[in-house]
Formats: C-alpha cells, sequence, structure tokens
C-alpha cells in the first residue's frame, strides 16, 4: 500500500537559507474577473540560483511573472525582487529585472541589430557602450552573421534567441524567462538551455517557468510546481520525487477500448493509486509495484476485449509527483 | 529621452511601410493636382485658361437673372466676374482693353418681364471679331437658350399644375414657378465648386475661394487622418503583440509611452503637411507664405491634433481591419462635414453649425483665414486653441483607455 513519504512543503518556508534571496514572494493574488489566475502564491529564490515555476496551461505562471515584472498589479500580497517592493519601488525592481516573454516580444519589420539598439536604448544605454552591448549579444545569441535582415525572415528559433538577448541588454541581475522554448527544435532549444545554464554560472538568478518537467529536472535547483493558480508543492528535485515515494509510473496504450472505461476498471485494482487518461489517449498509472500489478492490467484489458499496444514503465519524476498531487497528467487539460 | 527613441522607432517602422508612402504622399499629391486641374486650376489666373465675363445686374432681385448668373457660371468657356459700380461704369473699355472678353447686362425688370412672357434680352458687349469673343458670345447665347428652356418648363408645370389643383393666392403661385425654374435650370448643370463659390464673390479681383484655394487646405486637412494608418498600425500591433508589455517592464511609463507615438505620429503628419503646401504654394499658387508665422502655427496644432486622433484610433481598434476602418470613416466625416471639399459658409445654416463641431473644420478655417482672406496671426488664434482643445480631449480619453488595458490587462 502507498504511503505519502514527504508531505508537500509549506509555501514560504521551503528554502533553507543559504545565500542573499533575490525574489522574495508573499502570498500574491490576482483575479480576472471570476477567474482566481493566482491565489496566495508564496516562494522565495536565493541569489545565484534557477528555480522553475511548472505546470500546465492555465496553472498562473505567466500571470505571476506579469506581478513580479510590475506588469500586472497585485490583488493581495507582495513581492520583493533585490529588496525592492514591486509594488511600492516598481522603477528600481525594472532595472534590476530582464524579462523573456512568452510571445516573442519583437519589431518584426526591424532588423535584430535595430530591435536590440532600440531595447537598448529604451533600457538607458547610449554610445558606444550600447554599441558594444549590442555587438556583445548578437555574440552570445548567435546571430551575429543576420544582425541586418527583419527578424520576419527569422526562423522560430532565431526569433526565440533574440528574444531572450534583448531582455540579457541591461545586464540584469534577476531573469524571468516564460516558456522560452515552446514551438522551437530541439537544436535551438539544446542552444537555449544551454545558455540559460551559462548565464545562471555568471551569476545570473534565473526564474524560469515551463510545462516541461524535464526543463524543469536539468535546470533548477528547485522547482515550485503550480495548478489553477496555487502553488502545490515546492522543493528540489529530489525533494518532489520523494513525495510519490516508491511508486512507479506506467504508460500504455491500448486499443479496441473506450480509454475512459479501462480507466475505471483499472483505477478500481488493488495496488493502482491513478489512472489519467492524455490527449492522446494513452493512459498514465501510478502504483505502488509495476511488476505485480501488470498481470492484472493485462486480466482486465483481456476481460474487455482490447489490446494493449505498448507499456512504457518510468523511474518516478515530476510528472509523476504531478499526478500524484492533482490526479492529472502535467499535459493533460 | 526614451520618448524621442520610441518616436524615431516608430517612424523607422512606417518607413519600412508601403502604406506610408501611398497615403502620405502619392495619394494626397494626386489628388490636390487632380481635383484642382479638373475644377479649373489655380487661384491665380495663370492656370485658368477660361475667358473672363463681367456680369453686370441690373436685376438684382430677380430670380430669372439669378438663374442667368448661374448657367453662365457653369460654363466651361467663361469665368464670372461682377465688377464694381467703378468698374460697371467703363465696362465698354474694359472689353476693349482685355480685362473683360465680354460683358452681360441685365436689364431692369428682366425677371418680371420674362415670367409674364414678354421677350426681352440681356445686353451683351463684344469683340465678335475676335476668336475668344465668339466663344464667349456663344457661351452666353447656350446659357440664354437654356435659361428659356427652363423658363418654359416652369410655367409649362405651374400651368399643369395649377389646372389640378389652383393655387391659394399669388404668393404661393410665384413660389411655385420659382421652384420649378430653379429645377430645370438645375438640369443643365452637373454642380462644380466654381459655380457656387463663385456665387458668394461679389467683387472682381482677390478674396474669393477659388478651386485651388479650397482644395489644397481641404485635401491636406483630410489626408491627415489617412497618413496616419500605417503608424496607427505600428502602435496597435505594438499593443497586439508582447512588445507592448515588454517595454512596460523597461523604464519609460505609459504616458511616456503615449507621448511617444504621438511625437512620431505629429511629426509624421508634420511633413505631409510641408509637403502639401510646398505643392500647393509651387503649383497653384496658393498663397500659404502670406503669413508664414500664422500657417505655422496651423499646421503645428493640426499636427498634434491629428496625432491624438491617431492615438485614440490606435488605442481603440480591437483587429487591425478596425484601425483602416475607423480611419476611413473619420477621414470621410471630418472632411465632410468639416468643409474640407466645399466651403461650409455655402451649405446653410445647419449643415454649417454641425460642421462648426468639427475639428476639421477649424483647420480649415485657420489655413482659409490666411491663403482666403488674407488675415494674419490674430485670426488663426481662435482656430488653434479648438484645435488644442480637441487634442486634450482626445488625449484624455486615449490616456483613460490605455491606462485601463495596461494595468488591467496587456491586450
Ligand atoms: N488578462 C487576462 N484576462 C482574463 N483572464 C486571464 C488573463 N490572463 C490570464 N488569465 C487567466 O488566468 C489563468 C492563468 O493564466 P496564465 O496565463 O497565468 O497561465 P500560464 O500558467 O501562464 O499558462 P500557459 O502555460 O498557457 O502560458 C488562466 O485561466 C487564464 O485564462
Ligand atoms: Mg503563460
Amino acid at each position: 500500500m502507498l504511503q505519502v513519504v514527504t508531505q508537500p512543503q509549506v509555501p514560504g518556508k521551503a528554502a533553507n537559507h543559504n545565500g542573499p534571496i533575490a525574489i522574495r514572494v508573499e502570498g500574491l493574488g490576482k483575479n480576472f474577473d471570476k477567474i482566481q489566475a493566482v491565489q496566495d502564491v508564496s516562494f522565495e529564490v536565493e541569489e545565484g540560483q534557477i528555480v522553475s515555476l511548472l505546470g500546465p496551461n492555465g496553472a498562473g505562471k505567466t500571470t505571476t511573472l506579469s506581478m513580479l515584472a510590475c506588469l500586472l498589479r497585485p490583488d493581495s500580497g507582495d513581492a520583493w525582487i533585490m529588496d525592492y517592493s514591486i509594488k511600492t519601488e516598481a522603477a528600481a525592481v525594472k532595472q534590476a529585472i530582464g524579462v523573456v516573454p512568452q510571445e516573442i516580444a519583437l519589431y518584426s519589420d526591424l532588423s535584430a541589430k535595430e530591435n536590440l539598439q532600440f531595447w537598448g536604448k529604451m533600457y538607458g544605454l547610449r554610445g558606444p557602450k550600447l554599441t558594444g552591448r549590442v555587438e556583445e549579444i548578437l555574440e552570445l545569441v548567435g546571430l551575429t552573421e543576420r544582425q541586418k535582415g527583419p527578424v520576419a525572415k527569422f526562423s522560430g528559433g532565431m526569433k526565440r534567441r533574440l528574444n531572450i538577448g534583448v531582455a540579457l541588454l541591461h545586464r540584469p541581475q534577476v531573469l524571468y524567462m516564460d516558456e522560452p522554448t515552446v514551438g522551437i527544435d530541439p537544436q535551438s532549444r539544446r542552444n537555449i538551455l544551454d545558455s540559460v545554464k551559462k548565464l545562471n554560472r555568471e551569476g545570473m538568478t534565473v526564474l524560469y517557468t515551463t510545462h516541461y518537467m524535464e526543463e524543469a529536472q536539468e535546470l533548477s535547483n528547485r522547482i515550485i510546481i503550480m495548478d489553477q493558480g496555487k502553488v502545490i508543492v515546492q522543493g528540489t528535485h529530489q525533494e518532489l520525487v520523494k513525495i510519490v515515494g516508491e511508486q512507479d509510473r506506467i504508460n500504455l496504450t491500448v486499443s479496441q477500448v473506450v480509454p475512459k472505461e479501462i480507466a475505471e476498471r483499472w483505477h478500481a485494482l488493488e495496488g493502482v493509486n491513478r489512472v489519467s487518461l492524455n490527449e492522446d489517449n494513452s493512459l498514465t498509472l501510478l502504483v505502488s509495484d509495476s511488476n505485480l500489478i501488470l498481470p492484472n492490467l493485462f486480466e482486465v484489458a483481456t476481460g474487455l476485449g482490447a489490446r494493449i499496444t505498448s507499456v512504457d514503465i518510468q523511474e518516478p519524476n515530476l510528472e509523476a509527483v504531478f499526478l500524484h498531487l492533482t490526479g492529472r497528467g502535467l499535459r493533460d487539460s | 529621452m526614451r520618448i524621442f527613441t520610441l518616436a524615431f522607432k516608430d517612424l523607422l517602422q512606417t518607413t519600412r511601410d508601403v502604406r506610408t508612402a501611398v497615403f502620405v504622399v502619392v495619394m494626397p499629391l494626386l489628388f490636390t493636382y487632380f481635383l484642382i486641374a479638373v475644377n479649373g486650376g489655380a487661384s491665380g489666373s495663370s492656370t485658368d485658361s477660361r475667358l473672363a465675363l463681367a456680369f453686370i445686374n441690373h436685376d438684382p432681385n430677380g430670380i430669372v437673372s439669378a438663374q442667368f448668373f448661374n448657367l453662365l457660371g457653369n460654363s466651361e468657356v467663361v469665368r464670372l466676374g461682377v465688377p464694381d459700380e467703378n468698374a460697371q461704369a467703363r465696362i465698354s473699355e474694359q472689353v476693349r482693353d482685355g480685362t473683360y472678353t465680354a460683358a452681360v447686362i441685365v436689364p431692369a425688370g428682366y425677371s418680371e418681364q420674362l415670367i409674364a412672357g414678354t421677350p426681352v434680352k440681356p445686353q451683351v458687349i463684344v469683340d465678335q471679331g475676335s476668336e475668344s469673343g465668339q466663344s464667349a458670345l456663344n457661351a452666353i447665347e447656350t446659357a440664354s437658350d437654356r435659361l428659356q428652356g427652363a423658363l418654359q418648363t416652369a410655367r409649362q408645370t405651374t400651368q399643369t399644375f395649377e389646372a389640378r389643383q389652383p393655387f391659394t393666392d399669388a404668393t404661393a403661385r410665384q413660389n411655385f414657378f420659382n421652384e420649378a425654374l430653379a429645377a430645370a435650370t438645375g438640369a443643365w448643370k452637373t454642380p462644380t465648386l466654381t459655380v457656387r463659390t463663385e456665387q458668394g464673390g461679389t467683387q472682381s479681383t482677390g478674396n474669393q475661394v477659388s478651386p485651388a484655394t479650397q482644395l489644397s487646405p481641404g485635401i491636406l486637412v483630410q489626408f491627415v487622418v489617412l497618413g496616419l494608418v500605417s503608424i496607427c498600425v505600428v502602435f496597435f500591433l505594438e499593443r497586439k503583440t508582447q512588445t507592448l508589455s515588454r517595454m512596460l517592464t523597461t523604464p519609460i511609463s505609459p504616458l511616456g509611452i503615449l507621448l511617444g507615438h504621438g511625437l512620431a505620429m505629429a511629426g509624421l503628419i508634420f511633413f505631409q503637411e510641408i509637403l502639401l503646401i510646398t505643392f500647393g504654394q509651387i503649383a497653384f499658387g496658393v498663397d500659404y507664405l502670406r503669413d508664414p508665422l500664422a500657417v505655422l502655427l496651423v499646421m503645428v496644432a493640426l499636427a498634434v491634433w491629428a496625432a491624438s486622433l491617431g492615438l485614440l484610433i490606435a488605442v481603440f481598434a480591437r483587429v487591425m481591419e478596425q484601425v483602416v476602418m475607423f480611419s476611413l470613416i473619420a477621414m470621410f466625416t471630418l472632411s465632410t462635414l468639416g468643409g474640407c471639399w466645399f466651403p461650409l459658409e455655402i451649405t446653410g445654416p445647419v449643415f454649417s453649425t454641425i460642421g462648426h463641431l468639427t475639428p476639421s473644420a477649424w483647420a480649415m478655417e485657420g489655413f482659409q483665414n490666411v491663403i482666403v482672406r488674407g488675415q494674419g496671426i490674430g485670426a488663426v488664434l481662435l482656430p488653434v486653441g479648438i484645435l488644442m482643445a480637441y487634442t486634450v480631449v482626445f488625449f484624455s480619453i486615449v490616456t483613460w483607455k490605455f491606462q485601463r488595458r495596461t494595468s488591467l490587462n496587456m491586450a
């Protein structure tokens, strides 16, 4: 029988402080009409760390970042970036942060260089300092060769890279990145993940949002899992996977049956703790012991006249944590 | 400083949009050129090749003589002038020395007699030996024939009507006849600006609204809105993409953002104004340089007001098509009501009053006070003041809407 080894940690008391705090969030909340987009969100990010906000669509990641970037006024709570309050010291906060928005925020009719020059000036850079910085960024994002043509002609990956580059112009202490790898090829994605790590090695604090658990796992010192506007759990990757304990995660594809029907039957089995239906009609199960349960799963399937066409047993991961805590998969909605 | 950076960026983007060249430069220049040319040219006589015809009316309140004047004024061959009393005395001399190609003298009681059915002809002074004299005479005869036809029609109509239903009194009959005559004369003419405007002019020289002094500023004021389209699109797209939210994460304030875009718009429109005014001055002799400072004041006020209108459009549009649609609606309403196509003085009190509620009417007033009425800087202060008042109102609405949009929702 399953037992939860670690209770989700109480938000706000998460970190055992080693260094100074770059981002401190306390009880942040935001409503849009009747939607409670963000509710009572609290966490801390130490200087020099990468922390990920992991959550499915609509979890409230962008809304949280928008408040931390002084773009949205919180309805409740407050946050401090490098000790400046987002409510009362917005100007100082803005100087300290760089923001990589979820959508591409560039002028597509201008060139990469013109975009960088414009945004550099908006951040207060002038003259040779600006010119030098623009060249550095072009180099950093690998667009030196393509600095002249209009951004409209760029590939998705190139736009994403420039989108990041713009946020780095004024050498911010804290960088917010909102799903910076959405919709691009694996190579560009690799490139971006590596540059995030590189920036972090040079001392930058990064708050990163994603709904890819692999990214959160690879990059972050700490992970904050959000769902429906709330922080459901936070901790290091190790701490989080401990929550699901010794459970195994099994991915199954079935045919010749209504997936919902078989899901219900499986869920009734002893030793099956969670069943979730994915968008592609595959099923994900959290089970106490996959060796013991697999024969039973096949038996139920046979009884329903269904065929199991693939089985994939996985180590506990963040996907399993999310499933365990919410009963849903990270990517279904 | 950031405001200038933003304005410069907008203008850079605007130059990359083909619409800019079309709406800011090509279309207004072509419109100015063709419309003025079609309507008989410049304010000076240099490009007006029509023959000068003096119209001396000794039947000033007559209904028929008025229609005769209309028909003549409609001609493409002659250009009517009304000599003052001094000049009337020397009219034969003036025809001889070429000031006028011909003169028409309408005798007293002309209308009354014609209505009564007594044949009566206006006196014509002309050198029949010259080719232009003949042309003028032809034009006069054509108008005269048409007038006879119209009279005939009006008389017939009145009698037919009377046969079915007698008039209550003589005045009613007279009114009916007058209307019928006006309608019959009207059928001859395709209305043009020339006729109507020169009706207002009672002197032979100066201070008249000509096609050029009407259309040069008129098209300028009208195209101010269309010239804004491409730059409105820049601001609109900024709102719709996340460039605006990115901008709000930089130290510029929302007000600064509006001022930056507004500055770019005003700059672009000012450029367009310089272009059109130079063109009007050089190609058609519209005398903007009569008082450069006064004209400059109106130009600046117009550009600044236009910018506030551009911001309004860009902030309220929800989809791209609306930017163009709002601009077109604004352009047509403001130019028609604002008297860009014809002077508001000729439109009657209701239209004119409504027209004067539009900022475009005041821009026209400002320009025409200088180029038509020859007034100075004092005469543009009121129009400029009203344009600035509109700017304040528009900009307040823009600020309110923009603050709402930026604080609640980035789109
Ligand atoms: N401007 C807005 N007006 C109304 N509702 C909004 C607005 N912005 C976000 N929401 C709602 O708030 C909730 C949280 O949205 P948010 O964009 O923060 O989620 P997210 O975690 O960033 O999702 P995604 O992964 O899709 O980007 C959603 O239900 C969304 O529909
Ligand atoms: Mg988001």
